[in-house]
């Protein structure tokens, strides 16, 4: 539609209209128009608590060591107000975000730098101290776009990153341990191993050691992060144990022991994936209940 | 009216459905409450996220009929207990005038203006008088069901109120 006509048909605002108000009229209209921003749907505020709750997250006091007798004081007073309800006067500033399995989760940090987290991967950080120190622990798998600034730190149980302002994926499940980075450079340690890595290139943890070597990934960033798994002679049973997190799916499989596979899959359907995955490899397989896989190797 | 009243017996203890649904109820006039004494959206929302997992903790005690007092009572006991008083800065977004045209850029600057200064004056107003302004206004809540939010009297929303008015009159004129 033709903006100037759209405007014609609303109705004209003149001044000396608006002169005429008083002030508390004025003051009343432009209330009448005004919203409480939100910076997130309801359903999405839903969601995480509900994450928040199936994380058994708990709101606990744990801050409160400078307490004056004033504030003791006052704060057994809320207590006993409130007692039938509510012990604890609260203060926990853990954040968790958790992406289930068959689930992927995006979420934007307090300095705007952003996350995908994949399946079965939790973040955490502390709210109150992120400000002065960008540091999150993370288990299992993310994809990190981080806003230029102070050092930003990743904290798995084997290893940390640490990257200034760029783009990267880590991966820390049990034993395993690798980062990509995409842009910027990035900093990976275990210990006292140190190695920093460039726009291209991956560190992986093998045998107590850190391997740099390159990758190649067509779409520039974490394939899982728009739905394709790429997979570079990777063990079989590592492939089974991400399928059965990208679709929420039990896999009991025999015959894979020591073999790998190199392929793509995307994460649109089961049995397409399970296809992708069992036919070069001679498996077949079969779904019960929706989400029981068998794999086995395939009958002479 | 509120979604759990117009019960008969006072159930103790509410369900996952009941708790859903009270989210669905509460949720943005508890997110109003907290924005209106913080002027922060985040802040607001990290509070009700955190009033409502500490509801379910307590799901089993929780009187239905008393749920929405203790919504209150709990994210105004998390606010005041985790953010210190800070200065506030509103950002209301400002819809009404969408619908008309202005007469001139320069009559819509000076509405801006007006709005700009409205919201300055929100937040030097002292935040008890302001909490019960907004929600009035805003929420478009009677006196007697801001009294029920706030545990407080209708006589002291009546007051505060008063006070709220007043305030706006005086930095207003003095602007303008």
């Amino acid at each position: 539609m033709d903006i100037r006509n759209e405007n014609m048909n609303k109705p004209k605002f003149s001044k000396t209209d608006f002169d005429k108000l008083s002030v508390g009229e004025k003051t009343n209209l432009l209330i009448s128009g005004y919203h409480v921003p939100q910076k997130q749907a309801k359903a999405t505020t839903f969601e995480i608590i509900r994450q928040r709750i199936e994380q058994g997250e708990q709101i606990q006091e744990t801050a409160k060591r400078h307490l004056n007798i004033y504030w003791a004081a006052a704060s057994i007073a809320v207590i006993a107000l409130a007692a039938t309800f509510y012990f604890n006067v609260i203060i926990s500033q853990a954040k968790v975000v958790f992406a289930e399995r068959g689930r992927h989760v995006e979420y934007t940090l307090p300095d705007g730098s952003e996350i995908k987290i994949n399946s079965d991967s939790k973040i955490s950080y502390s709210a109150n101290k992120f400000g002065q120190n960008r540091e999150l622990n993370l288990s299992g798998e993310a994809y990190f776009s981080v806003k230029k600034g102070a050092p930003f730190v990743v904290k798995t149980s084997i290893g940390k990153v640490e990257v200034l302002g760029t783009t990267f994926n880590v991966f820390s499940r049990e034993k395993d341990f690798h980062v990509s980075c995409n842009t910027g450079k990035v900093r990976v340690s275990v210990g006292a191993q140190t190695v920093t890595i460039e726009p291209g290139e991956k560190v992986v943890w093998v045998d107590g050691v850190l391997k740099k070597s390159s990758f190649t990934d067509e779409d520039g960033k974490a394939g899982w992060t728009i739905g394709k798994f790429r997979f570079d002679n990777i063990p079989l049973i590592s492939i089974f144990d991400e399928i059965e997190r990208q679709f929420n799916v039990k896999i009991s499989a025999t015959g894979i022991e020591n073999r790998y596979f190199t392929g793509s899959f995307s994460n649109t359907k089961l049995n397409e994936v399970l296809e992708t995955v069992c036919l070069p490899m001679n498996l077949e397989y079969d779904i019960k209940d929706g989400n029981k896989v068998n794999v086995k190797p395939k009958d002479k | 009216m509120g979604l759990l009243s117009g019960k008969i017996f006072s159930i103790t203890g509410i369900d996952q459905k009941g708790f859903e649904r009270l989210f669905e109820a509460y949720c943005d006039e508890l997110q109003h409450y907290i924005y209106y004494r913080s002027g922060d959206a985040e802040i607001a929302e990290d509070i009700v996220q955190d009033t409502f997992l500490k509801v379910w903790e307590i799901r089993d005690s929780v009187k239905v009929d008393t749920a929405r007092a203790l919504l209150y009572t709990i994210a105004s006991n998390l606010y005041a207990n985790r953010f210190k008083r800070q200065k506030l800065r509103f950002k209301f977004e400002q819809t009404i005038l969408e619908d008309r045209t202005f007469e001139s850029p320069e009559f819509e600057l000076e509405v801006k203006e007006f709005d700009n200064k409205l919201q300055q004056v929100l937040a030097g107003m002292n935040e008890k008088s302001r909490v019960v302004f907004l929600m009035s206004r805003i929420d478009q809540m009677t006196y007697n069901e801001i009294a029920k939010r706030l545990d407080i009297s209708v006589k002291a929303v009546e007051k505060r109120m008063k006070k709220a008015l007043e305030y706006v009159h005086d930095k207003i004129e003095q602007r303008f």
